[in-house]
């Protein structure tokens, strides 16, 4: 009896395991938009571990950093154009001291919480692994079906910000969706991806908190 | 020996720790006094930068910033006259701050225990205080945006004022509303704007301003004074004063969308003068008339005037979207003197404010007052919204161009000589060299208001 309970533990907590990976690489849109829906901790190593060739976006933002906040429409646009495209998109919070609570309220007061799940990355494990140091900056990644990846591409979304205080009307480049597509029909993509302009990523260190 | 070395070594411990804890006293001052007046909780600046813990996260963007002179924000170079709230660094303030925040353990030992002082409270007067009736609804995306709101003055708002300010400082911390000017419509000539705007959804109900600007008649706003995120407080210097008639006040703002639909509904309140500022404040406008940009079009305009009576210039207001890239305001005497009174080259609207003279400029009878506007309608313009450039002409932001420059200015000739004991006013000086002839275009282009 003891051994059937265990046994059923283990098979629900597995699937819940493969439940929460699923909905973290390939999240759907949540019914209400202004619904108050808490982040999740991103799995580092679930988003990396796909087959061989699979395409993932990535986009690091900061709740408190106005120019994340300002793109926060083009994030809602690029993640229903990365689903429409069949490749996985990822809403990443880089600060490692903010609450669930602040992000939640954030995702709604910006219909983040609408268009996709939106993840934290607390303990730094993907900030690190993409090389990610400014939010908001995109990454896209290529999978190679053994937990690697290659780095196709680390730069800003798009050119709505030339500098701190020098911001356009509307992106004229989308240099990121730009990329995702090169990346889909195997044509190259330019070495040196634009920079991207925001707030920049403190990195973690043992007194962070 | 021994004792001899390890006295040297604890001498230079001491040494090194006593200059480290000067440093983190002259970072924390400088810290104090350049930043925290906006970068904290019931200020104007989107991050707050009031704790040590706050300056260690964003550390490497400030120091970026402060590095390449963005930070603190301001935007006349040092060919212009003195100017009040001159936010430039010198080069050792600079050079304490980018030291202290040089790396995490600098920052966390240079910022340790810093306290923000609790803002001042300033009481506000209900009878000086205004706002419009209806708020609007900036949408979540877009450039800068022109809106424009009449409010009511109270019933018994001061007749003559010495300034403005924003009543929460706070709310602009989140607020698309970058930039404001006011301007009085007693006889409410904007009100059929805003009562019947047909793109509005109720057209014919008070809907929350309307999307024009608000100059009235030949009075251009800012006539009034102006206000932004960078400066939410507009004082003219003592002995001024603006007259202020019974009635509406048209305020104009500009705003840039945030991300999100937010609602913008000015709160400003008047700052009384007193019997001392006897001397009434006018307003002169300055744009480039049927201002038409081709693509790829990098080009001058110059628009000016001359002056008909003694006059002291007493601030400068510039408004300007996309493609304004420079602005520079002489005077230019009879005997062809030239005194520039402010110049910018690189102009950025999301860093404007209204710039105040250290001390009024007299400019006398006879001489020219000329505005330079540099443009730039090329792909180069990092602030460029179309691509490839399109024709751009005068009108709203962001797809056009509405560049102007108010002169606020008092006649010298209703000067009370018997009250003017205070004030010093700086007489023009030559800062072209004799011989050298500003090119002037449109000469002649009617300055507004007085």
């Amino acid at each position: 009896m003891k051994r059937a309970r265990q046994t059923f533990a283990l098979f629900f907590a597995c699937v819940t395991a493969a439940i929460v990976g699923c909905a973290a690489s390939n999240p759907s849109p949540d019914a209400s938009r202004n619904q108050v829906t808490l982040p999740v901790a991103v799995d580092a190593r679930a988003i990396t571990d796909g087959a061989r060739g699979t395409l993932v976006a990535i986009v690091f933002i900061s709740h408190e950093c106005p120019i994340s906040n300002a793109m926060a429409p083009d994030l809602i646009a690029l993640a229903q154009s990365c689903r429409a495209r069949g490749v996985a998109f990822h809403l990443v919070h880089a600060s490692a001291w903010v609450d669930d609570a602040t992000i939640a309220k954030h995702s709604a007061d910006f219909d983040l919480a609408g268009a996709m799940i939106v993840e934290t990355d607390r303990t730094h494990a993907l900030v690190i692994a993409t090389g990610a140091t400014i939010t908001p900056e995109a990454v896209l990644l290529r999978l190679d079906g053994n937990g690697g990846f290659d780095r196709l591409y680390l730069g800003r979304v798009n050119d709505l910000y030339a500098a701190i205080g020098r911001r356009r009307a509307q992106a004229t480049t989308n240099d990121f969706s730009d990329a995702i597509d090169a990346a889909l029909t195997g044509r190259p993509i330019a070495l040196n991806a634009p920079k991207a302009v925001g707030c920049f990523i403190e990195p973690l260190s043992p007194s962070s908190r | 020996m021994f004792h001899r070395t390890a006295f040297a070594i604890i001498t230079l411990i001491a040494a090194t720790a006593h200059a480290q804890t000067l440093d983190a006293v002259e970072a924390k001052r400088a810290w104090t006094t350049h930043c925290l007046g906006c970068h904290n909780a019931s200020a104007t600046a989107p991050l707050q930068l009031d704790s040590c813990e706050r300056i260690v996260r964003h550390r490497v963007l400030a120091r970026m910033l402060i590095s390449d002179g963005t930070m603190p924000p301001w935007l006349p170079d040092a060919t212009s006259a003195p100017l009040l709230h001159d936010r430039t660094l010198d080069r050792a303030t600079r050079t304490v701050l980018l030291d202290a925040l040089a790396t995490r353990e600098s920052a966390l030992r240079a910022f340790e225990g810093l306290i923000a002082a609790a803002p001042m409270e300033r009481e506000l007067d209900e009878r000086a205080s205004f706002a419009p009736l209806h708020p609007w609804t900036v949408p979540a995306t877009g450039g800068m945006r022109i809106r424009s709101f009449l409010a009511e003055n109270p019933a018994n708002a001061p007749t003559r004022v010495r300034g403005v300010r924003v009543s929460d400082p706070a709310s602009m911390a989140q607020s698309p509303m970058r930039f404001l000017s006011l301007v009085a419509d007693p006889a409410r000539t904007l009100a059929r704007l805003e009562e019947f705007d047909p793109r509005e959804e109720h057209a014919h109900q008070h809907t929350g301003g309307f999307e024009s600007m608000a100059g009235v008649g030949r009075t251009p706003s800012g006539a009034l004074g102006a206000l932004s995120r960078v400066s939410p407080t507009f004082e003219l210097p003592r002995g001024f004063a603006f007259d202020l008639p019974r009635g509406a006040v048209a305020i104009e703002t500009l705003s840039e969308s945030v991300g999100r639909r937010a609602h913008i509904q000015p709160r400003l309140t008047w700052i009384a003068a007193d019997d001392h500022d006897t001397r009434t404040i006018s307003a002169r406008l300055y744009f480039a008339h049927r201002l038409v940009l081709e693509p790829d079009e990098i080009s001058t305009r110059m628009v000016g005037d001359i002056v008909t009576r003694d006059i002291d210039v007493v601030a400068i207001i510039v408004k300007g979207g996309a493609f304004l890239r420079s602005v520079a305001v002489t005077s230019t005497d009879a005997s062809l003197c030239s005194t520039t009174l402010l110049t910018i080259r690189d102009w950025r609207m999301a860093f404007a404010e209204p710039w105040i003279l250290t001390q009024p400029m007299r400019v006398s009878a006879g001489s020219a007052l000329d505005v330079r506007f540099g443009f730039d309608n090329s792909a180069h313009n990092p602030q460029q919204p179309a691509r490839p450039p399109r024709r751009v002409i005068q009108g709203l932001p962001p797809d056009d161009e509405d560049a102007s420059v108010v002169l606020l200015v008092a006649d010298v000739a209703a000067l009370d000589e018997g009250n003017a004991g205070a004030m010093s006013i700086t007489s023009p000086t030559n800062s072209l060299g004799a011989g050298a002839l500003p090119s002037r275009v449109n000469r002649g282009t009617p300055a507004s208001s007085e």
